[in-house]
């Protein structure tokens, strides 16, 4: 259990983290999004007493991680891939780790086969790609076999084998009670991995929910509706106070009423469809339309959702 | 109460790292072949010289510490072993995961002073006894060689080995405030080689009054049997010295206890 109250980060001018309130639950893996810049890491070092917060407060299992004695009983972590010296082996680089807290070593050979690099535990890190420093980072973070784990981008340079095996690792671990928390810039990848979200922007919360209630967040997802009566249909759903908008394929876009309501409707007055259908937001689309007016770093032209097309939706949660 | 971590735990952890990466090998080999090497090379410069010396030249010879004075090269590549033992942290990214293992600070700079200040106390030794028995066999042959059971002369052959000891603890606070490796050892270059140097070229009354308590000039004072003036006595040097070394350890204590990392 992760618990932030008013969690606040100030680095000069910029405020990376502002006035963050949640909490991270036991037993499911919440995924942590936001753009790049948006203060994830910032927020992952604050919950690890590695930098200190401006304002507010943030307890791992109830008490301040700096707390903790052995506090990798409690919590493992990854905040960076290849946080390691290049001339240590993967073994040296865990058994230091390992004796701090007073870890057998016995789990270090266990970690290593977990994360499948035993054949190379006593080979230099300097030649590891970045999915085998990965691999080591997850296997640092298991290391103590905590109960809350805490990941920075844990699938950023894994091979699509690595990244199925992180996903399931998660879920596994979520299932054995643990508190997983991972953050990642991979909408898709958390559609499939996570069971709740905390979505940040400009370091304020705009999101703490389940997957699917955020993608219900998104105004992108609407009933799409096919009439050759399509005129006198728009305007029976206007007087019922659904939305309508009209593409340019001469379907509608029907939003703020369902589709069987839209169905009932058009029956009740008897008008053809010849199309009724609801049109799911994927978690991609709901991320960007949450976060549009907090991204720091913007290419230009890519605005995937036109601008002033959908209600702001900060603070929906 | 917040419950501390075992400081065994501590120093087993940093000794882990201090013995798993090669950097410690080459900087500790570098330091004892510097050591003795220049050390009874300029001893046996020295003594050839020695005939051609001024009369006060010859009065304020010093055996002892002429074979000594390899050290003076040596401190370089245990100050870089020093220093790296914390600045490589910083460099590499190890040091989150340092601090998150052992989030009491305090125990994680006292962990590796602790480790740094007793390999360095052996290479010392291991420096020290040979330097001083090669001078001793150098200097015989030119009858100017002076026993162990000489006044002040176990002191200095010792008191290398501390300076030294001492040298490598200043390093690591450098490491620990400066956090970039080439910062810390350009600092430590400044402090333990230009600034002995440049003292020299000082006015007469600021190198009396303010030289000799530079912490390289202190220290030294320790490794000579016969004083220098203007120089502070052995034990006064090294404890000007130690004031600067763990008043530098305590600036760097509350550095790394209050910066983010």
């Amino acid at each position: 259990m992760i618990e932030a109250k008013g969690l606040t980060k100030r680095y000069g001018d910029t405020l990376a983290v502002d006035d963050l309130t949640f909490s991270v639950e036991p037993g499911k893996v919440t995924g942590f999004l936001g753009p790049n810049g948006a203060g994830k890491s910032t927020t992952m070092r604050l919950i690890l007493g590695l930098d200190s917060p401006t304002k507010g407060t943030v307890t791992v299992n109830g008490t301040p991680y700096i707390a903790h004695r052995r506090p990798l009983y409690e919590v493992g972590a990854l905040l960076e891939a290849k946080a390691i010296h290049g001339g240590r082996t993967a073994y040296n680089h865990l058994l230091a780790i390992a004796q701090s807290n007073h870890v057998n070593r016995k789990r270090i050979d266990e970690v290593l086969d977990l994360v499948g690099l035993t054949t190379v535990a006593s080979k230099r890190a300097k030649g590891f790609s970045l999915g085998m420093g990965q691999r080591l980072g997850i296997a640092t973070a298991l290391l103590a076999d905590p109960s809350i784990l805490i990941l920075d981008e844990p699938v950023n340079g894994l091979d699509p084998e690595g990244i199925l095996w992180v996903r399931n690792l998660l879920k596994h671990m979520a299932t054995q009670g643990k508190t997983v928390f991972v953050s990642s810039h991979l909408m898709s990848e958390m559609a499939l991995t996570a069971d709740h979200l905390i979505v940040i922007g400009r370091g304020k919360l705009i999101a703490d929910a389940g997957v699917n209630d955020v993608i219900q967040m998104s105004t992108t997802t609407h009933v799409r509706v096919r009439s050759p009566q399509a005129d006198a249909l728009a305007e029976l759903i206007t007087k019922r106070e659904g939305t309508v908008v009209r593409p340019a394929d001469g379907s509608l876009s029907v939003t703020g009423m369902t589709a069987e309501a839209v169905g009932e409707l058009a029956a009740s007055k008897r008008v053809v469809l010849h199309e009724l259908v609801l049109v799911q937001a994927s978690l991609e689309e709901a991320f960007m339309e949450l976060t549009e007016d907090s991204v720091d770093f913007r290419a230009p032209g890519a605005d995937a959702v036109p601008n002033g097309a959908f209600p702001n939706h900060g603070g929906a949660a | 109460m917040i419950d501390l971590p075992l400081f065994a735990d501590v120093l087993r952890s940093e000794w882990t790292k201090l013995r798993s990466v090669r950097s410690t090998y080459w900087s500790i080999l570098v330091a004892i072949i510097l050591g003795i090497g220049l050390g009874a090379a300029i001893s046996a410069g020295s003594a050839h010289a020695y005939p051609q010396m001024s009369l006060q030249d010859k009065l304020t010879f010093d055996p002892t510490s002429t074979s000594l004075a390899g050290f003076f090269f040596a401190q370089l590549a245990i100050g870089v072993f020093a220093i790296l033992t914390i600045s490589s942290e910083y460099n590499t990214g190890t040091i989150r995961t340092t601090l998150s293992s052992i989030p009491q600070r305090g125990y994680v700079l006292a962990g590796k002073a602790t480790m740094v200040g007793l390999v360095s106390l052996a290479v010392g030794l291991v420096i020290a006894f040979p330097s001083f028995w090669i001078g001793h066999v150098i200097f015989r042959a030119h009858h100017l060689d002076v026993p162990l059971s000489d006044p002040g002369v176990l002191r200095a052959v010792l008191g290398s080995a501390l300076y030294l000891t001492a040298l490598a603890m200043f390093s690591l606070g450098l490491g620990a405030v400066i956090r970039h490796t080439a910062g810390a050892i350009t600092a430590l270059t400044a402090i333990a080689f230009i600034i002995p140097i440049f003292s020299n070229l000082l006015p007469d009354t600021w190198q009396n009054d303010l030289s000799r308590y530079f912490p390289a000039n202190a220290g030294g004072a320790i490794t000579t049997v016969v004083s220098a003036p203007h120089t502070l006595s052995p034990w006064a040097g090294f404890g000007v010295f130690l004031i600067w070394v763990f008043g530098l350890l305590a600036a760097s204590w509350y550095l790394l206890r209050h910066r983010d990392v």
